[in-house]
């Protein structure tokens, strides 16, 4: 059940009238069920993985707390060990054999013939992030079963996000939320732009990102270049729509997720870009991956900021996806952080000026534009290839057989002007502003969005980008 | 109060908007006289008295040729070949022309290997067929959403694509745009020897996808004519010898023997062009899988040849 289709639209309407009508005890029943419906309208017997691993990671919580010393941490590496095997079963088993393969033919080792659970590595990373606050001692053990399982359920961010930590969202889970029309009224609001910008931005220029990415070898450099920034604008709007969706639809029945992206484009440094990009995922990785490291290896000086930025940012692509360009990706990223740590340049600096913060938002828009090449492509070779066409094939005109094509990629370029322009002016306040506040341009924004949505939207069912992963 | 006032005010504002725009946008698609919309319209167009209809997808577009059609058979015939069309495309729109134009003789219809993999039809029912409600049952295996949403007309915008919106607006701007070299449906391709010597086949020959529902059209197809008492002639026009799609896929000849026998079991004619003399001559092709304006006179001829003979054969005279 995809967030842009009118199934979830009954599904949505359903559910949220049933939390405010039940009684507050009957509630995390109501949305635990309405959870594992949302899940199982995807592969349903999933649902059992899923049950295995909240078992095992209630439990894991329950004993690291009752545990100390080595015993303590034998159980967090349990908990860890479980989640992460299911990863690397269900995603990385095909990578590690197809290279295994591919290494020696003495052996051919069968693939599995499986398909990825929707949202694994979303809810695997919620749960571990449960584990490790519990032993950290940030987080009491959940006792309440049903809580907890709905800690890593909750329908709005169960399959994409954001990553929520246990601190943020399991006292919620127990607070008693009235219906208040202030947050219902900005969580609709977080939702239709969202909605806004997954079906009339992103799906509009997922038509022409697929086109020339499924066939780069037909088209000029321009042309490819064109999908290259469409595609870094695709997965912006595909993600942080989604994201908007879900956390608005949290926002209407009371719960406040967190922030997973706050305005990345305008942002000067590519390591402010990426504080400001699927913010749970990388506060994740900071939290539990780039601090340890970097702390273990504080001796190092700078060596240790560079060292642990590089592994980050490798596991980060790795946790993107089971193939060797979206390694090559986490490690491109990286590197430019790097370069950016070595020379110095800081956000704050560059700011200082209007034109070294135009030169600044430009580049992280042309060193990201770049990177997704490698996150787009088929694979590695393919990244290359397409690179190398944007800057030796010759650059022709917009070639397309469909006369419509040059209507659609104007009204593309039209739409992404409003998205940026809104975004970087009124839209957060506007979002945030309360029923009686800013009543006119809250209506104008209503009218608009809905009618653009309606008007304008891609109606295809398009799934969204970061379930895959 | 105050948050039902608001959704209040939206969504009726929002239904202004969309119903208004749906009426802006057919009214702009029925204006149109050009590319899809250009050939519904001409569809329904019952002032030129169209008795032939060629249909099919690219391959009939720019290979049949209706004057040299009319000159032969002496009927009166509209290109009804549409860029990419499965034989859902067909069966729509012979569905749509035959309810309008009463007196149609004859359908043509050109039979390509990969027309039966309906999966991939680029055009969807919905917005492509935007004036369906006139003819029940024209919509075939669009998803449950659409239909749905179908039904609330003021909802049909958000079915269009950019092509239609594009569309609608060129009928409003330019109601009477005429595309240089088009005529009657008919596109004809004027590049010569355009396309690059054959590469090395490949020996491992791969399985071109076809649906057993694809099929099932097609004997739609067959039986919409019998009701309609209307001749339907199946054509298979050449491939440049070179590139011929049986040295690609293992299956090609599989596909079109399951259209020979039903064409037999329905006793109409199945015309296989593909052995043509031009299917060598590389100065008559556009591309490998479509002849250029030369080829395609050469081509027309030999099929309303075809059709005229088979009408004498019938004893049954075209005029009458």
């Amino acid at each position: 059940m995809l967030f842009n289709s009118l199934e979830f639209l009954l599904f949505y309407v359903i559910v949220t009238s049933l939390f405010f009508i039940l009684p507050h005890r009957f509630r995390w029943f109501h949305l635990l069920f309405a959870s594992c419906f949302f899940y199982m309208c995807f592969v349903p017997v999933y649902i059992f993985i899923m049950a295995g691993t909240i078992l095992v990671d209630y439990y894991a919580g329950r004993w690291i707390e009752g545990s100390s010393g080595k015993r303590r941490k034998s159980f967090l590496v349990i908990s860890l060990v479980s989640n992460i095997g299911i990863l690397a079963v269900f995603k990385y088993y095909n990578f590690f054999i197809g290279n295994i393969n591919q290494i020696q033919d003495v052996i051919k080792i069968p693939f599995l013939s499986i398909l990825l659970p929707i949202g694994l590595s979303f809810h695997t990373f919620q749960a571990m992030s449960y584990t490790i606050e519990v032993y950290k001692g940030n987080q009491k053990a959940e006792r309440h079963f049903g809580i907890y399982a709905l800690y890593v359920m909750f329908y709005p961010q169960l399959v994409a996000g954001p990553i929520e930590r246990p601190q943020n969202i399991i006292h919620q889970l127990y607070e008693k939320h009235k219906f208040n029309a202030d947050d219902f009224f900005i969580g609709f609001k977080m939702m239709l732009w969202g909605m806004f910008k997954k079906v009339v931005i992103a799906d509009r220029l997922a038509i022409y990102v697929g086109q020339i990415y499924d066939d780069p070898h037909s088209y000029n450099g321009f042309m490819i270049l064109i999908a290259a920034i469409f595609f870094a604008i695709q997965i912006y709007c595909d993600f942080s729509g989604y994201s908007g969706i879900a956390i608005g639809a949290a926002r209407t029945m009371g719960f406040r997720l967190m922030t997973n992206f706050k305005t990345p484009f305008n942002t000067v440094t590519v390591s402010e870009f990426w504080a400001r990009w699927h913010i749970s995922l990388s506060s994740w990785f900071k939290d539990y991956l780039y601090y340890p490291i970097a702390v273990s290896k504080r001796d190092w000086g700078i060596g240790a900021v560079i060292y642990a930025t590089l592994i980050t940012f490798l596991i980060s692509g790795f946790w993107h996806g089971a193939g060797w360009n979206f390694i090559f990706w986490g490690l491109l990223t990286g590197l430019f952080i790097v370069f950016e740590t070595l020379l110095n340049i800081k956000a704050i600096r560059i700011r200082k000026s209007s034109f070294k913060k135009i030169v600044g938002i430009v580049y992280v828009f042309a060193v990201f534009t770049f990177t997704e090449i490698f996150f787009r492509a088929k694979n590695i070779q393919e990244g290359f290839y397409i690179v190398n066409r944007i800057f030796t094939s010759k650059w022709g005109a917009f070639e397309s057989t469909q006369i419509f094509a040059k209507f659609s990629l104007l009204l593309s370029f039209l739409l992404i002007i409003i998205l940026f322009f809104a975004e970087a002016t009124f839209l957060d306040k506007l979002i945030d502003s309360k029923l009686s506040e800013r009543k006119n341009a809250n209506l104008i924004f209503g009218i608009s969005i809905l009618s653009l949505i309606l008007v304008l939207g891609i109606f295809q069912k398009l799934s969204f980008i970061y379930f895959q992963f | 109060m105050q948050l039902i006032r608001y959704f209040l005010i939206i969504t009726i504002a929002s239904f202004i908007v969309c119903t208004s725009t749906t009426w802006v946008t057919n009214k702009g698609l029925q204006k149109s006289g050009v590319d899809f919309y250009g050939k519904i319209n001409a569809a329904e167009d019952t002032s030129n008295g169209t008795n032939l209809l060629l249909v099919g997808s690219s391959r009939m577009l720019i290979q049949a040729d209706p004057d040299i059609f009319d000159s032969i058979t002496g009927l009166r015939s509209y290109n009804f070949g549409f860029n990419a069309g499965t034989i859902k495309t067909c069966y729509n729109v012979i569905k749509y022309a035959l309810h309008f134009q009463k007196g149609v003789k004859a359908v043509v219809l050109n039979i390509d290997y990969n027309m039966f993999d309906i999966s991939n039809d680029p055009y969807k029912d919905a917005y492509y067929y935007p004036f369906e409600k006139k003819i029940e049952g024209l919509l075939l295996n669009d998803t449950g959403n659409t239909h749905l949403i179908h039904r609330l007309q003021f909802l049909d915008i958000s079915l269009y694509d950019d092509f239609a919106k594009y569309s609608a607006i060129d009928g409003w701007i330019r109601p009477s745009r005429v595309v240089e070299g088009q005529k009657r449906g008919y596109y004809p391709h004027y590049t010569v020897n355009d396309f690059e010597i054959p590469p090395k086949i490949n020996l491992n020959k791969i399985v071109a996808p076809f649906s057993e529902n694809g099929l099932n059209l097609l004997k739609k197809c067959i039986s919409l004519c019998k009701q309609k008492k209307v001749k339907l002639i199946l054509v298979l026009a050449p491939y440049y010898k070179e590139y011929s799609p049986d040295k690609y896929y293992s299956n090609f000849y599989e596909i079109i023997d399951k259209v020979k026998t039903l064409a037999n079991q329905n006793e109409i004619p199945f015309y296989d062009y593909t052995s043509m003399e031009i299917s060598k001559q590389q100065d008559c092709f556009y591309n490998e899988n479509h002849l250029n304006v030369h080829g395609a006179r050469i081509y027309s001829i030999a099929v309303a040849k075809s059709l005229q003979a088979y009408y004498l054969y019938s004893k049954i005279h075209l005029q009458e």
